[in-house]
């Protein structure tokens, strides 16, 4: 008597060959070049831009804000991309080539089958904010060095030592610190929930385009969830019922938060970001990404192709 | 909808499949879900959203107001870190409009840089120094244009700064380097000064309590520099020099200049007459500041200088100083050049 294996639910050995073989899919597709163009794109801010900053007291710390900022838009640009783009194409391209059939009639449980396919495309994305995070590092910490040798050599002779201490304390807020890499990491965490969102869309839907504007919609949604939030708690607090309340709650309710999962502009403004806001948001983006996984698992899960 | 999600996924008809009320229950199922855990999750994202905008980490959002003036922009900042990189751009677009004088452009790129990126004191700055000095100053030099025209728009564009300012106290009232602007331009003696108002922002300055303590000292002693120009004030400014002077950190050359004005003003009621020698040590420093002092006030004439002329004249008998070299000469001096 054949006694059949008996198959896990989930298994990390085959979710992780499933992620290697989307990654180097995708590094395949050649997005690396995008690192190529963010390297240009600090280079030629620093050439052509960050000079232009002149005049006023905060004038230097202008540069370094400017650095961060171009830096962090190239960074969300790309991750936001990448999540929709690559996460969109997983299983209408797995389709179009008939690898999803040759991995289906293996005994692949579907939910490995997806967790692998995201794990990919967010490994893809974290790599690749690793070297710009690493690369604005490099830039920040030369660019504030120099800030501060410059104003010591203006203010070192004969200046006002407890305004020289300010303007280096101040420096050194916008320059190198850990909430550089924090700000990365949430950004991480958005590109995760953006594609665990386009997951599932594309559980449902086998054209590619419909997913990618779908999610470009709930993305923009989601980027205005705060405001329907504050309409509903001001329309509570007045004790008002309307069409529009109502509406909003249901956009509170079904859609996710990306004002939430953001902290580069506070970063930016050389704001610090608390460990346990920092771990309130991590809980977020993982509520956000086990919930819609789930959800594409639940569509997927005997679907027929 | 589902008919159109249907045209898009390509799922089966209802003909060719039985199961077809599955997709539906799917569908159910997931809004479900989605509502049940919107629900659950609604107060620990407010909250959060809460501790966040209290830890100036996200923006808050545009009113309908803010939207309509930033036109498409706003749409564009709605993403992450774009708001100061668009801020950034439209400021080396402004500073073409300062080079071309074209104020009006300039005016309103400044009003959206700062809705862009409001928290930064650099562009409430730069926006308020264009239009107060820059902006009044061309216009007010524009000689295609009557004089009547002139004088009122220099007016105006100092006011429009002004009210820039306000704007900006008011976004962010925790901000000493934005509060402290305002002092700056009601203390600008070439800007339609008002000394009076200046002397309140700085020591309303001197009370937030997020400044240096330095700086808090930096901006008691302004509040007297600015209270010494206005006429009326005389017994204010030496109030204050005198509780200023107890503090040995104060003691710097203008704050004893300002401390001896005040006591030799014949109207102000003096708490403890000190004299030349305890407030400036040695009569050749003495000597020293008060010469700086009374030939700056010859160049700006915004000053009463009670007692300083005669303090310097009978200084310089004192100490002897050479005829050539004093502010006061005794003697006429012998002409250095004899014209043929």
């Amino acid at each position: 008597m054949i006694i059949p294996r008996k198959t896990s639910f989930i298994s990390l050995p085959r979710i992780s060959v499933i992620a290697g073989h989307t990654f180097t899919q995708l590094v395949r597709m050649k997005v690396f070049y995008f690192l190529i163009i963010f390297a240009v794109l600090i280079w030629a801010l620093k050439q052509f831009v960050l000079g232009t900053f002149t005049g006023g007291d905060t004038a230097s710390e202008q540069q370094l804000r400017l650095l961060k900022s171009t830096s962090y838009f190239a960074m969300n640009l790309f991750s936001i991309v990448m999540a929709i783009s690559a996460t969109a194409l997983l299983i209408p391209k797995d389709i179009e080539d008939r690898t999803l059939y040759t991995i289906l009639c293996k005994p692949v449980p579907r939910l490995d089958y997806l967790i692998g396919k995201l794990l990919g495309v967010l490994l893809l994305i974290f790599v690749s904010l690793i070297f710009m995070d690493l690369l604005l590092s490099v830039m920040l910490h030369y660019n504030t060095q120099s800030l501060i040798a410059s104003e010591i050599s203006l203010m070192g002779a004969g200046g006002n030592s407890e305004v020289l201490q300010e303007r280096i304390t101040t420096l050194n807020a916008h320059g190198l610190t850990n909430n550089i890499h924090y700000a990365t990491l949430v950004i991480f965490f958005k590109a995760a929930v953006i594609a665990s969102v386009a997951l599932l869309i594309s559980t449902f839907s086998t054209s590619t385009i419909f997913t990618l504007i779908l999610t470009i919609i709930i993305l923009l949604i989601g980027m205005i969830q705060a405001d329907a939030r504050e309409l509903i708690l001001k329309a509570s607090e007045r004790g008002e019922t309307s069409i529009i309340s109502k509406l909003s709650m249901f956009i509170v309710l079904v859609f996710p938060d990306f004002q939430l999962i953001s902290v580069d502009d506070g970063v930016i403004d050389g704001k610090i970001v608390p460990k346990l806001t920092l771990l309130k948001i991590t809980i977020v983006s993982f509520f956000y990404v086990a919930l819609y996984t789930s959800l594409s698992w639940f569509t997927f899960r005997k679907k027929e192709f | 909808m589902w008919l159109f999600i249907r045209h898009f996924h390509g799922l089966p008809s209802a003909k060719k499949n039985s199961n077809m009320k599955k997709p539906w229950i799917n569908s159910i199922i997931i809004l479900c879900v989605l509502l049940i855990t919107g629900y659950a999750r609604l107060s620990f994202e407010q909250k959060l959203n809460e501790e966040m905008l209290e830890l100036k980490l996200i923006p808050k959002s545009y009113d309908m107001d803010t939207r309509i003036a930033l036109k498409q922009k706003s749409f564009a900042a709605g993403i992450g870190s774009l708001r100061p990189t668009i801020a950034a751009f439209m400021n080396v677009s402004a500073s073409n409009d300062h080079s071309k004088q074209d104020w009006q452009s300039l005016e309103s790129k400044f009003n959206d840089i700062v809705l862009l990126d409001p928290h930064n004191p650099y562009y409430w700055e730069t926006g308020s120094w264009h239009l107060v000095s820059n902006a009044s100053a061309s216009s007010r030099d524009d000689e295609e244009l009557p004089e009547v025209t002139r004088r009122k728009l220099y007016r105006q564009y100092i006011n429009k700064g002004t009210e820039f300012i306000d704007r900006g106290i008011q976004m962010n009232p925790d901000s000493w380097q934005i509060a402290s602007l305002k002092a700056k331009r009601y203390a600008n003696k070439y800007r339609l000064p008002d000394f009076d108002k200046a002397a309140d922002e700085y020591l309303k300055l001197s009370k937030m309590p997020n400044v240096p303590s330095f700086r808090r000292d930096l901006f008691k002693r302004k509040a007297l520099y600015c209270l010494a120009k206005v006429p009326d004030k005389h017994q204010e400014a030496y109030d204050l020099a005198y509780k200023l002077y107890q503090d040995p950190n104060n003691r710097v050359p203008s704050l004893l200049n300002a401390l001896w004005i005040g006591q030799s003003h014949p109207l102000n009621k003096v708490k403890h007459r000190y004299s030349l020698l305890d407030i400036y040590k040695t009569q050749n420093r003495a000597y020293k500041w008060l010469r700086v002092k009374w030939i700056g006030s010859i160049r700006h004439k915004d000053e009463a200088m009670y007692g300083v002329e005669k303090t310097i004249r009978g200084l310089e008998q004192i100490l002897l100083i050479p005829q050539p070299n004093r502010v006061f000469p005794t003697q006429a001096l012998k002409p250095m050049f004899i014209p043929k």
